[in-house]
């Protein structure tokens, strides 16, 4: 997960992209793996638990989960993953393209 | 092997020379994954050849401990069996060394219940219990194991209830010498102890909600929350809070970008 999830980042660094994280880890647990794994993006901490608020409120008993949202906060795709997730965020951020193109 | 010829430098040549023209399977196998296997055997259904496929599902799946897909194989294996075998045995250790977190387990209770309370149940049970990130699952084995330690006690009871050595012979044959080594050598006070606790932790879980049975009216408000505030289309509910360092945090502040929410944890 943490690789692909490192290219996506990398690779669209200079794009109108981010990637959000939700942590279900204990305090200690996560500091060790963005040490570990060199996670740059932030993630939320849900209280160390799987139960937490924020997993709660998105319905979320799998892990890991994944909403895709485009520029307005809406959800565009849900449980897309590994090639699936930059297919969905390249179509999205194309999708923006278009729109400020035509605008001008 | 080459000792049961009497010819072995022949033999060998014989082999070399088979190896060197005959495709190989195994060479085959080992490049594609478990996903594609499993669904090469689906697509010929044959129960048949259920112990050669649930032998080769279990070598590469021994193999490649990280593929997702060794779950989804594994569980193949133990919903296809048809009578208690080794290879069931096998698959359970498995997929409780190697995917005790999957979020699939959960067609694994159905298969379980039909078996006897095996070591290898009652150890993918607890590390069910203990890792797997689903709390519905979590719950469900919480109950699960529960049952499995109470079938051991009741198990030990009928041992020592059975005097003559042919009703003993029976039990061990019925439920496997690991099994009744291990009641034997356990405290029946232990062993219902620990199923009364495990009884009383799944109904504390399933009266808070978090059981992996849900009654229709919990079904039906769980889907229609879903339906109203998470489909596509619906803008993402806000959240506030802080971020694993502390600072503050909205996922509002993310508009005017295209966003990738990761529920993750570092299991």
């Amino acid at each position: 997960m943490y690789p692909h999830e490192r290219s996506l980042v990398k690779r669209l660094e200079n794009k109108p992209f981010a990637l959000l994280g939700v942590n279900s880890d204990p305090k200690d647990k996560v500091e060790a793996a963005l040490k570990r794994e060199n996670i740059t993006w932030r993630s939320f901490w849900d209280g160390g638990t799987t139960g937490g608020p924020i997993a709660t409120k998105y319905d979320v008993h799998g892990w890991p989960t994944i909403y895709v949202l485009d520029a307005k906060g809406v959800i565009r795709y849900k449980n897309v993953r590994g090639e699936e997730m930059d297919r969905a965020v390249d179509a999205l951020l194309k999708e923006m393209e278009k729109a400020g193109a035509e605008k001008k | 092997m080459p000792h049961r010829f009497s010819n072995q430098p022949l033999a060998l040549l014989l082999l070399l020379t088979l190896l060197a023209f005959a495709p190989s399977p195994r060479a085959a196998e080992s490049a594609a994954n478990l996903q594609a296997l499993l669904q090469e055997i689906q697509a010929a259904p044959n129960s048949a050849k259920f112990e050669a496929h649930a032998g080769r599902i279990l070598e590469m799946a021994r193999s490649h401990p990280k593929d997702p897909a060794g779950a989804d194989a594994l569980l193949w294996v133990v919903t296809n069996d048809s009578d208690g075998s080794d290879l069931v045995e096998q698959a359970l250790n498995l997929l409780q060394r190697d995917h005790a977190q999957s979020p699939k387990l959960g067609v694994i209770f159905r298969p379980l219940a039909d078996l006897p309370p095996t070591v290898a149940v009652e150890k993918l049970l607890r590390a069910i219990t203990e890792k797997n990130p689903d709390a519905g699952l979590q719950t469900e084995a919480t109950y699960h194991l529960a049952h499995t330690l109470n079938q051991q006690f009741q198990l030990w009871v009928k041992w020592q209830q059975s005097k003559e050595a042919v009703d003993r012979e029976a039990l061990e044959l019925i439920n496997g010498k690991e099994l009744i080594a291990k009641i034997k050598s356990t405290a029946p006070e232990k062993m219902s102890a620990e199923a009364e606790m495990f009884y009383d932790k799944f109904i504390a879980a399933a009266a808070s909600g978090k059981s992996g049975r849900r009654s229709p009216v919990e079904m039906a408000k769980r889907e229609l929350y879903d339906l109203r505030y998470l489909s596509v289309g619906k803008v993402a509910p806000e959240t506030e809070g802080e971020d694993v360092e502390g600072q503050k945090l909205k996922l509002s502040d993310y508009r005017g970008k295209v966003t990738a929410i990761v529920f993750w944890g570092d299991w």
